[in-house]
Formats: structure tokens, sequence, C-alpha cells
């Protein structure tokens, strides 16, 4: 439900009144922005939703009765038009990715000033679904770079090179001169950590993954 | 003693004060009251039902075994009143009609009912008893001499008041019983006093008023040596931490699982002198991590899991080598593996004695494993509290002053506002130390999140966030190391980190981990300022000491190559070789190009330790 007139109206949730105040100043001081309601738990917060229908909705991350991120993909669910901006004292990626994840519009730590928040409120209104957070770049980069896949030893290199081959367990175990036990741990650590259930799941994830040369001429 | 039955138990406030109860000295009937306390063993709660049945009826036990007595010396006086007069010799019931043996026999009764009676558990026990002797002893005493035909009587009640409060307070009821006899014999006179008087009858009944509660106190002590606790459970659990808390105290290292487990590998060695010994424990992952040695060969990992799955010794043979995997038990349960790799068939003998040593020293490594567990357990809660705590009070109320300076530069002229500027600044730096903190203290590891990965992953976060430049090289196997040393290496690396963040103004962090249990290698170095005289992060220096100790790593804390510092902590690596710091292999920056966020070529530490700047000028070793 967009507003009749020009101004953006917000609902802020936030256990600690202060926060509430100094954001509810941020705010009004903007003139087009009205804080039509505050919160304090997550009940509050659907009830105020649903009383007010805000433009945008402003969530920390830790609330008494549960978190904003849950609050996050509840309010999303129902409505992909709600402008949600996620404030948190939480530092860490998963944070940035979890508020992402669940459909949030904006991201913005509680050190950030006042204005970011705004900021944040403002772009929230104008596209929900276009997500933004500060050092995202970086968060994402940090993702890609981080030891994401699987990481075998040597030895399970190895197993799962013969495995890709086609050779039978105990063929393994005779080719590594490994018992057969050995052989059989190593294929059940591969498959863990590749999350396959069989050997055709566990070679096409590490083909995928580039864990082996699937050029490899056979 | 008086037996309460159990559903008068149900007015005592549950849970009551064990404490208290444990060192009452009248808790003789103490079995029924494990049933308020949760936590105890099942059997011992079958048992206590079982017990409280049969007290259902023994309500009326003690009345009937009192009456029963009245009864058969009621019966044995009359009869032998008969006999007496028949044969008209002895002269022992003279002034005995039978009429005068049912008075005292019926006030007997009444005494007996009225103790019988169940009595509040907050009364002790010798009270009811003493009441009930001085009270037979009035009636005997008054009843002249056909009442001292129920002298016997008074054998209950002190046998009672041994039992149920033991040696002195069963021999002050009988002294009082034979004063109150006296006193009322002698103040009623006549035949009765001189039948007391006579020496032998005399002589007699003192041995038993004195024997009666003697014998009571006895089997109190008996019954109390044997008797289960009230609480077993909690007592033995008091009784293991008590012990604990003191080796803990004493020794830091007194219960490290580490230590008994390389204690245990050399005796291991002394008692097979070619055996290369290798304790194993199993991670939560259901990986096999070494204690103490190296990880054996994979041609023992059957063996191993055999006996860790049988709890029984397993013998295997492997190319040119024999194993041994011998379970380390803690009652049933298989604690820890120790596997003895011979060059020969480990015989007989040698494994009987493998087994004695392990026998002997198992309950106190697994102890030692278990104290680390809770020790673990109780810091990570501890962090996680300290955690909320920070981020719900002091970092909130810093965030909203934030706030509020933001609304104050709004309103201000501009010089003022550059000068709320710079102290928003202060504060914004405040905040995201904060929340870096509590980041810090959430961050943990656990089964599936191993060393390298939540190392690399806080180095980058943490790196990321405050401007500094990460270059990670993580090699880490997929065996894991025990999970209580995991913690403590990612505790001092985050240390580490921190300081470079707070103090170093340093732009680059080369962060290497080198994991292959039982050793582990990591350094952290930046390119700041360097280590400082004063320089305030000196207590993170020493608790990251401490924990290097803990867990009997090196810690090595000097300048760095590119004028920064170098923290560097090996594990399981030979002493020599900590204390050679050349010979410590360079943070090469394998991945640099991968984990620069900004795509910049890295500069790659110079190896120019070989050169006059020794790596390390403060080290600690265990």
């Amino acid at each position: 439900v967009t507003s009749t007139t020009s101004t953006l109206r917000v609902v802020l949730v936030d256990d600690h009144q202060l926060i509430r105040e100094g954001l509810r100043r941020a705010f009004d001081r903007e003139g087009d922005i009205e804080v039509v309601g505050e919160a304090s738990s997550i009940a509050e917060a659907l009830s105020a939703l649903e009383r007010l229908k805000p433009d945008v909705l402003v969530t920390d991350v830790r609330l008494p009765d549960g978190d904003g991120i849950t609050l996050t993909t509840q309010v999303r669910a129902g409505n992909p038009t709600m402008g949600i901006v996620v404030l948190t004292m939480y530092a860490g990626d998963d944070q940035v990715f979890a508020a992402l994840d669940a459909g949030a519009s904006g991201f913005v730590g509680k050190d950030a000033p006042a204005e970011e928040v705004v900021a944040a409120a403002r772009h929230a209104a104008a596209s929900p679904r276009a997500f933004t957070a500060r050092d995202l770049a970086g968060a994402m980069q940090r993702r890609m770079s981080a030891p994401a896949g699987p990481k075998l030893s040597p030895r399970e290199r190895e197993v799962l090179d013969l495995l890709v081959d086609g050779l039978a367990i105990a063929q393994i175990a005779r080719r590594l001169y490994i018992s057969e036990s050995t052989a059989k741990t190593h294929v059940a650590n591969i498959y863990e950590k590749l999350g396959a259930g069989n050997r055709a799941q566990a070679v096409m994830a590490a083909v995928r993954l580039g864990l082996v040369d699937d050029v490899k001429s056979r | 003693m008086k037996r309460r039955p159990g559903v008068d138990r149900k007015s005592e406030p549950v849970g009551g004060n064990p404490t208290q109860r444990g060192v009452n000295p009248f808790t003789f009937d103490r079995p029924d009251r494990t049933i308020h306390q949760p936590g105890v063993s099942q059997v011992w709660q079958i048992v206590t039902v079982a017990m409280l049945g049969l007290r259902a009826k023994s309500v009326f036990v003690p009345l009937a075994l009192r009456a029963g007595i009245i009864m058969i010396f009621t019966a044995a006086a009359v009869v032998l009143k008969s006999i007496a007069t028949q044969t008209e010799g002895s002269s022992g019931f003279d002034g005995i009609n039978k009429t005068h043996i049912v008075l005292p026999a019926l006030l007997l009764l009444g005494v007996a009912a009225l103790a019988s009676l169940p009595i509040p558990a907050a009364v002790p026990p010798f009270i009811p008893a003493l009441a009930e002797t001085l009270t037979a002893a009035v009636i005997i005493g008054t009843q002249g001499k056909s009442g001292l035909l129920f002298l016997p009587y008074l054998t209950i009640p002190l046998f009672l008041a041994g039992l149920s409060s033991g040696l002195a307070a069963g021999l002050a009821c009988a002294l009082l019983a034979g004063a109150t006899l006296a006193a009322t014999v002698s103040s009623t006179g006549g035949p009765a006093a001189e039948a007391l008087r006579s020496n032998d009858t005399l002589i007699a009944w003192l041995f038993i008023f004195v024997a009666v509660p003697t014998v009571g106190a006895w089997i109190r002590r008996i019954r109390s040596e044997s008797a289960p606790d009230s609480e077993p459970a909690y007592t033995d659990a008091h009784r293991l931490l008590s012990e604990l808390h003191v080796v803990a105290r004493q020794l830091s290292l007194g219960l490290d699982p580490r230590t008994l487990a390389a204690a245990l590998a050399e005796d291991i060695r002394a008692v097979v002198p070619q055996a290369v010994a290798v304790v194993l424990t199993r991670s939560p992952g259901g990986r096999f991590v070494a204690l103490a040695g190296d990880e054996p060969e994979d041609e023992a990992e059957a063996a191993i899991e055999d006996a860790w799955l049988s709890a029984q010794p397993v013998k295997r043979e492997g190319a040119g080598s024999y194993f041994a995997a011998i379970p380390v038990l803690m009652g049933e349960r298989v604690v820890a593996l120790v596997v003895v790799t011979t060059l020969s068939p480990l015989d007989e003998t040698s494994l009987r004695r493998c087994r004695a040593v392990i026998e002997q020293s198992g309950p106190r490594l697994a102890s030692a494993m278990l104290f680390d567990d809770v020790r673990r357990l109780a810091t990570t809660d501890e962090r996680m509290r300290l955690a909320r705590e920070i981020h719900d009070g002091i970092a909130q109320d810093l965030a909203s002053v934030g706030y509020a300076l933001d609304d104050i530069r709004r309103d201000s002229d501009p010089q003022l506002a550059r000068k709320v500027v710079a102290v928003r600044e202060q504060l914004q730096a405040m905040v995201a130390d904060l929340r870096m903190s509590i980041f810090d203290l959430r961050t943990g590891i656990n089964d599936t999140v191993g060393l390298g990965t939540a190392l690399s992953e806080h180095a980058q976060r943490t790196g990321g966030q405050s401007g500094l430049i990460v270059h990670a090289s993580i090699d880490e196997s997929p065996k894991r190391l025990p999970i209580t040393v995991e913690v403590e290496l990612l505790r001092i690396v985050q240390e580490a980190i921190t300081n470079v963040r707070r103090h170093a103004n340093a732009a680059n962090l080369w962060l290497t981990v080198t994991v292959e249990p039982p050793r582990a290698h990591i350094t952290v170095t930046d390119d700041g300022l360097g280590l400082k005289a004063g320089r305030p992060d000196s207590f993170g220096i020493t608790g990251m000491r401490e924990r290097a100790r803990r867990i009997g790593a090196h810690l090595l804390v000097g300048p760095g190559p590119e004028g920064g510092t170098v923290v560097e902590v090996a594990l399981g690596t030979d002493a020599a070789i900590a204390h050679e710091p050349r010979q410590l292999p360079r943070p090469v920056v394998t991945r640099s190009a991968l984990t620069d966020p900004h795509g910049i070529p890295t500069i790659v530490p110079q190896t120019t330790r070989h050169g006059a700047t020794p790596l390390a000028d403060q080290e600690v070793t265990k």
C-alpha cells in the first residue's frame, strides 16, 4: 500500500528505546519521512505492520522474541514491495548474506551514522528488491575466495582419481597399497565432503568443482 | 526409630537442602528422600519404591514388635506366676498377682502405640526414642515388682536411639533411663526396690542398658557405611569435582589429556621398549585424533576401528610392522585407544603388561578428557554470555550516543560540527570494535567447521571490515586436532589478529596455517608498527601465552620481516625447531591473488630472516 502523500512511512523495530529515539530524530529531520510506528519485539512489529502498512521497515536483528532476519523473511513472503532495512550490531559476512537471503532491501551496521540508516531506508523504499550493504562487494569477494569448496587430502585426491576412473574399492586399495577398509574410509570421507550419496554423484561433484581433470583420457 | 510413611514426605519441600541434610547426623532413613531428587538412577528409584512399599506396611511393624514383646512378657509372667504358686518354691514372684501384671502391660502398650506414630521430619529421631525410654522407665519404675517384669521393653527405645542417633545419644538415653528407673523405684520403695538392689540383677541390667544402644549404634555405623548415599549421583559428582578442583588448582597441567597421554605412551615404551605408542581419541566428527605421538599408519585404521567398536584389544599385521590397538576404558566405555606399533608381533606377556599400564592410567586420562570438555563447554557458554552482554548493553548504548551526536551535528554551526564529526568518528570506531569483539566471542569451532576454515573465515572478515588486506594460506589435513586444541589455537589467532587490527596500524596481514595432526603451525604476520615497549596489547599476549601453554604449544612473538610483528604458534613440532626460527616455514602467500579483495598484487614477505634479524626476541615454551 503506497501512501497517498509523498511522505515515506517508516516503522522502527528495536528493543532499545534509545536507538529508536535516535533514529526517529534522524528520520524526523528529513521532513518527507515519518516514523509512523515503533515496536520492541517481533509480535509488536507484526501487529504494527498489519495496522500501519508502512513503506519501510527498519528492524534490529536480535529481538527479545526472535530475530529480525526471520521477521524479514516472514514480511517479505507476504509483501514483495515493502522496503526492509536490517540494522544490526552483529558483525560478520554471515549476517549480510542472511539479510540478503531473507529478502531485505538493505543492511546497516549499528556503528554507522544515522544518515546511513536514512539513506538505506530511502533506497529500500525506491527499490525494495535491490539489496544494498556497505562492503557488500568485499563480502561477496570473500565468500567467493573463501575455501568454500571441499578440501581433499592428497590421499583422497588419489582415491578420487581412481574412483573417477571407475575402479572398484578393492582395486583402489591394491593400487594404493592400503587395506580395503582404509580405502572404504577414504571413499566415505570423499562422499561426505562432496555431499555425494554414491559414486556417480561424487564424480559429478568432483568434475563440477574442478577437482578432477574431466578431459583426462580414459 | 520411627518410620514416617512415604506420603508424609510430600509435604517436605522438594529438593530441600541436600547439603544440610548431608551433614545432619540424624539422617538414618535416607533412601526414601531420593524420590524427590531428579537425576537419580532408575535402578535406585526402583529400590526406593520397593523399600517404601515395605515401609508403608511397616508403620505397624514397630507397634507389632513392641506389642509382641509386651505380650510375651505378660504371658511369661502369668505362666511363671502360676508355676511359682504351684511349686511354692522360689519367691521371685512374691507380691505379684496377675492383675498387677496387666496394668503395666496396658500402659506400656499405650506408650508403644504412641511411639509407633509417624513423627515430623524436623524432629531429630532420638527425641521420640528418649521420650519413649523415659515414659517406659517411669511406668516400669512406678508399677512395683510387676513393673520390673517389663524391664526388657526398655531395650527397644534404647536400641532405636543408638540406631538412629549414634552411640552418644543411645548411652545418654540409657543413663537417663537408669536414673529415672532408680529414682522412681526408690521413691516407691517396697519389694521392687529390693529386687532391683540385688547385685546380680543390677549389674545385669546396667550391662544390658549399655550394650543395647551400643549394638544399635554399631549397626547404624555399618549401615551408613554400606548404605548408598541419599543422592548417589550427586554425591559422586561432588566428590569427583572436588578432587578435580584440587588437582586443577594445584597443577595447571595436572589434568591435561595431552600430558597424560604422552605419559601413558612413555609408560608403554617402558614396558615394550622397541614399540611406538600412540594415544588416540575419537573426535566428535568420528575421526581418530592423536593425543600423543604421531598418527599411526593407515594400515592400523582397521585395527583401530575394530578395537574402538569391540572395546577389546585388536592385533593386526601390516606391511613390515605389527599393530595392537588397545582400548582405554572408563567403565564400559572406550575413551581412547593406545596403538602399539612393533616390528615383531606383540607377545601375550607384553600385551598383558601394556593392558595393565593402560588399565592403571585409563581413569585418569578419561577424567582429564572429561574435564577438558567441561572446561570447553563452560568457556563457550561464558563467551556467549559475554557477547550477549556487550551486544545488549554497552554496544547499544554507544550506538545510541552516536545517533544523538549525529543529531547534534545537524544543529551545530560548521566549526562545532567539525568537532562533533571527530568525536563521532571515534565513537564509530569504538562501536565497530565492539561489533568485532562480539563477533570474536561468538565465533567457535564445531564438529563440521575445522580450524583452518574457522581461522581463514575469521581473518578474512575481521581484516575486510577493518581495512586490512588479508593474505591467508591454509594447508589443512582432513584429520582434525582435538577440538579443545583447535579452540585454543583459534583464540590465539583471534587475539593476534585483534592486536594487529587495534594496535599495529598495518596495511597487510599474512596468515599461514598448516595443520597436520598432531602438529600444527600458524603464523600471523603484519607490516605495521611492530612491537614497542608498553604497547597496550601486552595483556593480550599474556593470554595467548597461557593458551599456548595449556595445549603444550610454543608461542613466539617477534619483529616481522616488513617491520611489523610475527606471532607464531607451533604445536607438536620439536622444541628445537621452535627455538630455531630460521628453520620455520616462511609465510608464503599462495593464495594472495585470490584473497586480496582489491586485486592488487601483494607484497610477499621476503625471506630476509636468514639475515641479521632474528625472528623472535621473545619466546615462550611450555
